[in-house]
């Protein structure tokens, strides 16, 4: 079957076998034909013939016969003359049968016409002559015992001349019986090849396009659709080199292992996407989500179901909103976004701060499909990073704001003082006799108190002044907006008052007290340092003036 | 049994005139007998007995013996007889007798040219038979009655 490997040849062999069927039937046809046409040309050449010539014969020597009567009753010579030349044509006649009748080979004719013909010579010979005779003479009596002879002999084959005409009759009639009931059965027997013929081109030509082209093709289809779902594709087994529906299904295997190693499968990428710890959200053009990853999911702690079809923003928000409405028309327009800090709005409402990026995806004619959205949650990193802030700015002990701070914050207000013009005080405090209770107590017991210190500092000054520690037991308070020196003092008697209290120490009541240099804004003070160093040095005049009590720092006085 | 027959017997003529009536032919020119061998037991003979052997076609006598005819040709009686117990004319009885011949249905009898030739004949024979004018009659001969 190594000859049925192109499907040109499939093609051919399934046509070959349809065309051999037809050239059987035709050749069935033929020989039908032929047979038909022999039993006619036998028919036109020798049964017709020997029918007709039998006939005229009978018909001849009939009327050869009566003339010779006629001549004789009548003793008319001319008759008998005219009898006798009969004999001219009856003779051939009876030598043409004799040859057509060897011809016909029927066995029971030719013998029969030969001794017609035999007989019918040997009766000529006498009749010519004695009937002759008999009318020369005029007494038919002369001649009696021969004419009596003849007489019998021309009985006998007048019998036989129709006999045979009969019997030509009677074997052409069954020659064409037998003829017909012939081309009867061929009819049948054509009937039967043309339908044996048409069964045997269906069934083999079925079989060979089942077994060569629609099965192997069904499997190819098979291997397609395996493929197209994703399934392992075994490799087809060629068992015939040239094969090209084989050849086909293996180059398409091939096709598939070489797309194994140069592509990947919507599997191994949906495995990537679901195994990332960033979330990922892919948006359609109108900006809503349409596939999420797990680590979306976990992140949101939304469903699938409930995620899928949100408006992005209700989940994506910014610390300003207009920075929403840029990046989002900015997404429409393809541009990119690279990490930036913004937040996720999950199940329970809370901001998920999250570092975002986003690009957009395009179809290959170059429309925007959609737009990949990565985020990544940044929650612990950005409290840890609040911590190291904190740390860096404020005070651990007390919670308030550190000298770095503090620095900061005077270096804001000075600018601001100067450019809208207004007041501001700054206060440096320190505790008296601190070190004694340090001593005394120990440090966790100092601590407390300076903790208590800052809570009551912070108390008695608003929520816009800065309160700081700059260590150990030295304070800084910021009044950032003043009318007057007088409000400064006011501040700093209520903190006498407040600090004066007493603290209650490991059950100890136990009293401390502050001293506070002041030193307001002015515009010849644009340092933060100075203004620093100038309460500095009021505190130390307060100190110096007996403690707990605040000084004013005026300049050249102190 | 002897029955001479007589020549003038009214049976006779009224059978001749008879015949004449039905054959309608010309009247016979002779009377004639039917004479067989004086020693056939026969005495008489159906006209149509007669017809049969003359025609050939009864070929045997009663008794098993072959009838032997001869036919006279004697002028005077061969018309009569031919018509009276033929029933037809001479010439009729001539043409059936050549196509007896020809065709060869049978020898047709010999012919005799006389009376004499024919008595003598019938004598010579014991089976024949043949038809002579009444004077002719001899007694090798018997002569039969022809019953109509």
């Amino acid at each position: 079957m190594n000859i049925l490997c192109s499907i040109r040849c499939k093609i051919w062999a399934c046509g070959s076998v349809a065309l051999l069927s037809y050239l059987a039937a035709t050749l069935a046809t033929t020989w039908v034909n032929n047979e038909t046409k022999i039993f006619i040309t036998h028919a036109q050449r020798i049964d017709l013939p020997l029918l007709s010539k039998g006939d005229l014969a009978n018909s001849l020597f009939n009327t050869q016969s009566q003339e010779y009567e006629n001549g004789l009753l009548a003793g008319e010579q001319v008759e008998v003359h005219q009898a006798n030349i009969l004999h001219n044509q009856i003779a051939p006649l009876l030598d043409e049968m004799v040859q057509l009748s060897d011809i016909n080979n029927n066995n029971d004719l030719s013998p029969r016409i030969l001794s017609l013909r035999d007989e019918y010579n040997n009766y000529y010979v006498m009749a010519s002559q004695y009937y002759l005779e008999a009318v020369q003479k005029n007494d038919i009596f002369a001649f009696r015992n021969e004419i009596h002879q003849l007489g019998k002999l021309q009985a006998s084959l007048s019998v036989d001349f129709k006999e045979v005409a009969g019997r030509l009759q009677e074997i052409i009639n069954e020659d064409f019986e037998k003829n017909k009931q012939r081309i009867d059965f061929l009819t049948r027997f054509l009937a039967i090849v043309f339908t044996l013929s048409l069964l045997i081109a269906i069934v083999v030509v079925n079989w060979l396009a089942n077994r060569e082209i629609i099965d192997p093709l069904g499997k190819l289809k098979l291997m397609i659709d395996n493929f197209g779902r994703g399934r392992t594709i075994e490799k087809p087994q060629s068992s015939r080199r040239g094969d090209e529906i084989q050849e086909l299904a293996s180059s398409f295997w091939q096709m598939t292992s070489d797309l194994q190693l140069i592509t990947v499968s919507r599997n191994y990428v949906d495995n990537i996407i679901n195994n990332m710890s960033d979330s990922l959200i892919v948006l359609t053009p109108d900006l809503t989500v349409q596939t999420t990853n797990h680590a979306t999911l976990s992140l949101l702690r939304f469903s699938k179901e409930e995620l899928e079809g949100r408006p992005f923003r209700t989940i994506f928000s910014h610390d300003e909103k207009s920075i929403v409405d840029s990046l989002f028309h900015g997404f429409l327009e393809g541009k990119v976004v690279a990490n930036i800090e913004a937040f996720y709005t999950g199940y329970n409402e809370l901001p998920i701060p999250v570092l975002f990026s986003a690009s957009p995806i395009y179809l290959p004619d170059g429309t925007l499909q959609g737009i990949s959205c990565m985020a990544r949650d940044i929650s612990e990193l950005k409290e840890q990073r609040d911590n190291l802030e904190f740390l860096a700015n404020f005070d651990k002990l007390t919670g308030l704001p550190n000298r770095n701070l503090f620095f900061d914050r005077l270096t804001v207000t000075i600018t601001e003082a100067r450019r809208y013009n207004h007041l501001f005080a700054l206060l440096y405090l320190d505790l008296d006799n601190f070190k004694p209770l340090n001593d005394k107590y120990g440090h966790p017991t100092g601590d407390l108190a300076l903790q208590e210190v800052a809570r009551r500092l912070k108390e008695t000054v608003r929520d816009s002044d800065t309160v700081s520690r700059l260590g150990g037991d030295e304070f800084a308070i910021l009044l950032s907006r003043i009318k007057d020196a007088g409000e400064a003092t006011m501040v700093a008697t209520k903190i006498l008052d407040i600090i004066g209290k007493p603290f209650l120490i490991r059950g100890d009541q136990s009293t401390l007290g502050i001293s506070i240099g002041i030193c307001l804004s002015s515009t010849e003070i644009s340092n933060a340092n100075d203004l620093v160093k100038n309460a500095d040095m009021a505190m130390y005049a307060a100190k110096a003036q007996g403690r707990n009590r605040f000084v004013l720092f005026v300049q050249d006085q102190i | 049994m002897m029955i001479t027959l007589n020549k003038r017997t009214g049976g006779l003529i009224l059978v001749i005139w008879l015949f004449a009536v039905g054959a309608g032919g010309a009247e016979p020119q002779g009377d004639f007998v039917m004479v067989v061998n004086a020693d056939n037991e026969v005495t008489t003979i159906n006209r149509k007995d007669a017809e049969l052997i003359f025609l050939n076609k009864q070929r045997s006598w009663p008794d098993g013996k072959n009838i032997s005819v001869v036919i006279n040709e004697n002028p005077k009686i061969y018309d009569s007889f031919s018509h009276t117990v033929l029933r037809r004319s001479s010439q009729q009885f001539l043409v059936f007798r050549k196509q007896m011949l020809f065709r060869g249905q049978g020898m047709p009898p010999p012919t005799l040219k006389t009376d004499k030739d024919v008595v003598a004949f019938v004598g010579e024979h014991v089976g024949g038979i043949s038809y002579v004018s009444p004077d002719a009659v001899t007694q090798a001969v018997k002569v039969v009655s022809i019953l109509q």
